[in-house]
C-alpha cells in the first residue's frame, strides 16, 4: 500500500517565491504562481496514514501543514535525487518510531506551477529541466 | 583590477579580495546588480557563500543572473574567471564549466559517512593536469580547507569524464598527504567522482574549484604543525597564477 505525504510551510515560502521570480526572468511570464511541498511516499503492509501525519521528524505542526494528497492546481513537478535511498529515514521510522510496516520510502520536492490561461506541460518540461532539476543527479516527473 | 562578484548570500568576498591583493592584484568587491563597470576588469572571482540561500539547489539561481550571462562573454574573450565553492557551483550550473554553455555536470550533495549535509575540514589536493591554464602554477601537494554540503562533481554523461581527462581539464584532485590520488573518504571528503576538486574549461581561463584557496593564503591560516605566520600559504599560488596569466595576456 502506498501512502503519499505533502508537507508545506505555513508561512510564506521564500524558496517558492525565488523560483517564481527566476522562472519569469527566464522568460516564462505565463507562470503566475509557484508552490512547493516536501514530498514523501511510503510503501507499507498496512494503512499508516493516521500515524505518518503525526511524525514530527517529517511534520512540525508549528510550521508545517501536511496533506495526504496533492492540491495541485496547474502542473506538478516531482523532483527526486536519483541516489537517495532514504535508508536513514526508513531506519528512523521503523526502528526508532516503531512504524514497522513501512518497507520503502521515497522523498523529493513537489513543485506546483500555476499558468495564466491554463496548463502548459511543454513549458513545465522546460522549467523542470532548466531550473528545478539537475538531471546529472536528479530526475523529475510531470504530474497533473 | 579584479572584480570579486558578490551575490546575495556570498560570505567570502572580503578574504577573497585580500588574497587577490596579497598576490599583487588590485581587487574590488562588486555587487551582482552593479553592471556599471563590468567589462573594465581584467578578471573575476566568484567567492564562496550561499548565494540566494542555496534555494532550489546551490548556485542555480545565481547562474540565471544577467551578470553570469555577461561572464560568459568575458570568458569567451579569454579573461580569467575563478569560482570558489559556491562560485564553483554557479559556474557549473551556468555551463561555464566544463564549458560548452550547457548543463553538463552537477555539484551534488556530499557523500560522507560521518555527516549528511555541510562538512568542513582540511584536505589535500594536487594538480593532475599538465595543461597550461590561468591557475596552474601549483606543483606541490596543497593543504587546503573545504566547507560545503554540495561539493560532489558528478555527471550522467559517461563520455564527458574521459573527454575532460583527455583535454587536461581536471586540474585538481583530492589526494592524501603524500600525493596519492584519494580513493575514498576522508581523503576524498565528499565522494566526488574521480576525486575531482577543480575543473577548468578547455581554454584554461575559467576554473571551478570547491576548496577555498583564500583560506590557505597565509601560513597562519594552516592547522596544527603546518601553521606559520604571515608568509604566503599554498592557496596564494592560485591567485599568483591568475596574476601571471593576466600579466602575460
Amino acid at each position: 500500500m502506498k501512502t503519499e505525504l505533502f508537507v508545506r510551510l505555513k508561512v510564506v515560502d521564500t524558496t517558492a517565491l525565488t523560483a517564481l521570480t527566476a522562472i519569469q526572468e527566464m522568460g516564462f511570464k505565463e507562470v503566475i504562481g509557484v508552490k512547493r511541498d516536501v514530498y514523501y511516499a511510503f510503501e507499507s503492509d498496512s494503512d499508516i496514514s493516521k500515524e505518518i501525519v503525526g511524525v514530527d521528524v517529517l511534520v512540525n505542526a508549528n510550521k508545517h501543514a501536511a496533506r495526504l494528497s496533492s492540491d495541485v492546481d496547474g502542473v506538478g513537478i516531482l523532483v527526486t535525487d536519483v541516489e537517495d535511498d532514504c535508508s536513514s529515514l526508513l531506519h528512523t521510522l521503523t526502528e526508532r518510531l516503531g512504524i514497522s510496516s513501512i518497507s520503502h520510502v521515497t522523498r523529493g520536492v513537489f513543485w506546483m506551477l500555476q499558468f495564466k490561461g491554463g496548463v502548459d506541460r511543454d513549458f513545465a518540461e522546460k522549467i523542470a529541466s532548466g531550473l528545478l532539476c539537475n538531471e546529472h543527479y536528479q530526475k523529475y516527473e510531470i504530474l497533473g | 583590477m579584479i572584480a570579486v562578484l558578490m551575490f546575495p548570500g556570498s560570505n567570502c568576498e572580503n578574504e577573497t579580495k585580500l588574497a587577490c591583493e596579497a598576490a599583487g592584484m588590485k581587487a574590488e568587491i562588486v555587487r551582482w546588480n552593479d553592471v556599471s563597470k563590468l567589462g573594465s576588469y581584467s578578471g573575476y572571482v566568484l567567492p564562496g557563500g550561499w548565494s540566494y540561500e542555496d534555494r532550489i539547489r546551490a548556485g542555480v539561481i545565481a547562474s540565471k543572473d544577467k551578470v553570469v550571462a555577461f561572464l560568459k562573454e568575458e570568458a569567451a574573450a579569454g579573461k580569467p574567471i575563478l569560482g570558489i565553492c559556491n562560485g564553483c557551483q554557479i559556474l557549473v550550473e551556468a555551463g561555464l564549466i566544463p564549458g560548452s554553455g550547457k548543463l553538463e555536470m552537477a555539484v551534488a550533495r556530499n557523500e560522507n559517512p560521518l555527516v549528511s549535509g555541510y562538512y568542513c575540514t582540511w584536505v589535500h589536493m594536487k594538480k593532475t593536469s599538465s595543461k597550461k591554464t590561468a591557475f596552474s602554477a601549483v606543483d606541490e601537494v596543497m593543504a587546503i580547507p573545504i566547507a560545503h554540503g554540495e561539493g560532489r562533481f558528478v555527471t550522467k554523461d559517461k563520455e564527458l569524464l574521459a573527454a575532460l581527462e583527455e583535454n587536461g581539464q581536471i586540474l585538481f584532485r583530492y589526494c592524501d598527504v603524500g600525493g596519492e590520488i584519494a580513493k575514498a573518504f576522508p581523503d576524498n571528503p565528499n565522494g566526488s567522482t574521480d576525486a575531482i576538486a577543480g575543473i577548468c574549461n578547455k581554454e584554461g581561463n575559467v576554473l571551478a574549484m570547491m576548496p577555498h584557496p583564500e583560506r590557505a593564503s597565509w601560513m597562519r591560516q594552516l592547522p596544527g604543525e603546518h601553521a606559520g605566520g604571515e608568509e604566503a600559504g599554498p592557496g596564494l599560488k592560485i591567485f599568483e597564477s591568475m596574476k601571471r596569466y593576466i600579466d602575460e595576456n
